[in-house]
């Protein structure tokens, strides 16, 4: 052995990361080394030094920030691939009953005479975007159609043409029936994709609407719009819409999903209010709680014991013993 | 529950399965991130990359090998890219930023006496960090302030324990001497 290669070991004895032959050796070197036992003083005082720095740790605060900013991401993450086919298919149901429709979408267009005198971007911009004939684009400039995000793809009309991609959006009304599984779809869509949480609000609104008028739905969109609700109750970044869909939530028939959702929400989320609404809800289901529900109990008696809004924790216990004493 | 569960669970859009897997080992990852760039935003920012990262893997993952194993390599490449977006901060965070971390829910874990001289040890240290490369750092971090051990660094950084080795070395020998000055007091007082 070398008195370089002791040295590289220096580190891994300071922190203890040698077996016991290379140990035995390397302290065998150090008796008659100076220089590499002032190493490991060094290397000791390091260690030291850096033990006694104020170094940022990780808090539950922090842990649950974190959880509750990647809940939103994770949110839009799913919902991102499939909007635009889900609202095509949305569109598509709505369409056979309904005929006065305009419609919105992306459209691309190739028109002649137009000079080149707007903004270039990428020439890739439009891949995937198929390619329209001028009248179609006529047709669009004639009715209520809003142009926006226009990006040449060809702007030199030395050829006599040029071709752009822009996105034309138009505004469709829809009149019928709340129980319609196509508007119940849309209206589903809207609370999930929305970006504002006014408009998700309303929708919600529009939701528990529906089912306090008609008190009847298709078993089938009745899944989907209960599946939107729990999912906007534990994950929307807006405590109101989360409120909402608690709300509408209770005048669905109560079952394990609508079950789980609310010991999720009565076990995470940091809006005490809606804790309290998630457990006014259990108590209000409680006939159809088990005494024997170890998951239900365990998420009451957590928030018994450890959370930290005296109301919350009285509640909980409240619950507790009414569903112990099923 | 065991991982293998959760992850078939998960592959299958269940994410309730997904949110008890990241729980498991969310810990791991924040702390990790925020011992390598010591700044809350920029920890939370690396947490979210690697658990979208992991979700959006998911349906290609294997079970071939530990999901901890493969989490943590994720981990570990996003901190290691993350570097510039880190370095963008890096004045503010040493000059000042570390109090406006507590009101995020970071606690100082100040081991001094005195809070001063731990913060004026703390600014040295984050500069001498600031000095390694992004594996050295990595490797210095992970080893001094998560204790891992080399094997298992060596697992998450898909490198052999030789080359975790050769980073600790060459990190131990740029933060002694860029911390000469600072830690020569200590190691008299200490021999």
């Amino acid at each position: 052995m070398t008195h370089s290669q002791f040295r590289e070991w220096l580190p891994l004895l300071a922190y203890d990361e040698l077996g016991t032959e290379e140990r035995t050796l390397l302290e065998e070197h150090l008796r008659s080394c100076g220089e590499c036992r002032t190493g490991l003083e060094e290397l000791r005082a390091l260690r030291t030094g850096v033990a006694a720095s104020q170094r940022l740790r990780v808090t539950e605060a922090l842990l649950e920030e974190a959880r509750l900013e990647l809940r939103a991401a994770l949110r839009k993450e799913r919902l991102r691939p499939a909007i635009m086919d889900r609202i095509d298919g949305a569109i598509d149901a709505l369409l056979a009953p309904w005929a006065k429709w305009s419609l919105a979408g992306v459209s691309a267009v190739a028109l002649g005479f137009l000079g080149g005198y707007i903004a270039f971007s990428p020439p890739d911009s439009s891949a995937g975007i198929a390619l329209k004939a001028v009248s179609d684009a006529t047709d669009i400039s004639r009715g209520e159609a809003k142009i926006t995000n226009v990006r040449f793809d060809d702007a030199d009309p030395s050829d006599d043409e040029i071709e752009f991609t822009f996105e034309a959006v138009t505004p469709v009304k829809v009149k019928g029936s709340p129980n319609d599984p196509g508007i119940q779809s849309v209206l589903t869509k809207a609370l999930m994709t929305e970006e504002n949480p006014g408009v998700r609000l309303r929708t919600v609104s529009a939701i528990t609407s529906q089912i306090q008028i008609h008190g009847e739905k298709s078993p089938a969109a009745g899944d989907e719009v209960k599946s939107a609700l729990i999912d906007a109750m534990k994950y929307d970044d807006n405590p109101g819409v989360r409120r909402e869909a608690l709300k509408a939530l209770a005048k669905f028939p109560f079952d394990d999903a609508i079950k789980e959702g609310l010991l999720y929400v009565l076990g995470k989320d940091t809006n005490e209010g809606l804790r309290v609404e998630a457990i006014n809800a259990l108590a209000t289901a409680r006939d159809q709680i088990a005494a024997s529900d170890e998951q239900v109990l365990d998420i009451l008696r957590k928030r018994v014991e450890s959370d930290n809004n005296r109301y919350v924790r009285l509640r909980a216990r409240a619950v507790l013993e009414e569903v112990r004493q099923q | 529950m065991s991982d293998t569960d959760l992850i078939l669970r998960a592959k299958g859009g269940d994410m309730a399965a997904f949110e008890q897997l990241v729980h498991r080992y969310d810990n791991h990852v924040l702390s990790m991130a925020a011992s390598y760039v010591n700044n809350a935003e920029d920890a939370k920012d690396i947490y979210q990359e690697v658990f979208l990262r992991v979700y959006r893997g998911l349906k290609k993952f294997e079970l071939r090998s530990e999901f901890s194993t493969w989490l943590y390599r994720i981990a570990t490449n996003v901190c290691l890219s993350h570097r510039s977006r880190r370095k963008r901060h890096s004045h503010a965070a040493i000059h000042g930023e570390e109090g406006d971390d507590e009101t995020h829910g970071l606690e100082s874990d100040a081991r001094s006496d005195s809070p001063a001289l731990g913060a004026e040890i703390s600014e040295h240290i984050e500069e001498a960090l600031n000095s390694l490369s992004p594996k050295q750092r990595m490797v210095f971090t992970l080893k001094h302030y998560e204790e891992y051990k080399i094997r298992e660094i060596a697992q998450m950084m898909k490198c052999t324990e030789g080359t975790v080795k050769r980073y600790l070395f060459t990190a131990t020998r740029k933060m002694r001497e860029q911390l000469k000055h600072m830690y020569e007091p200590v190691s008299r007082s200490t021999s």
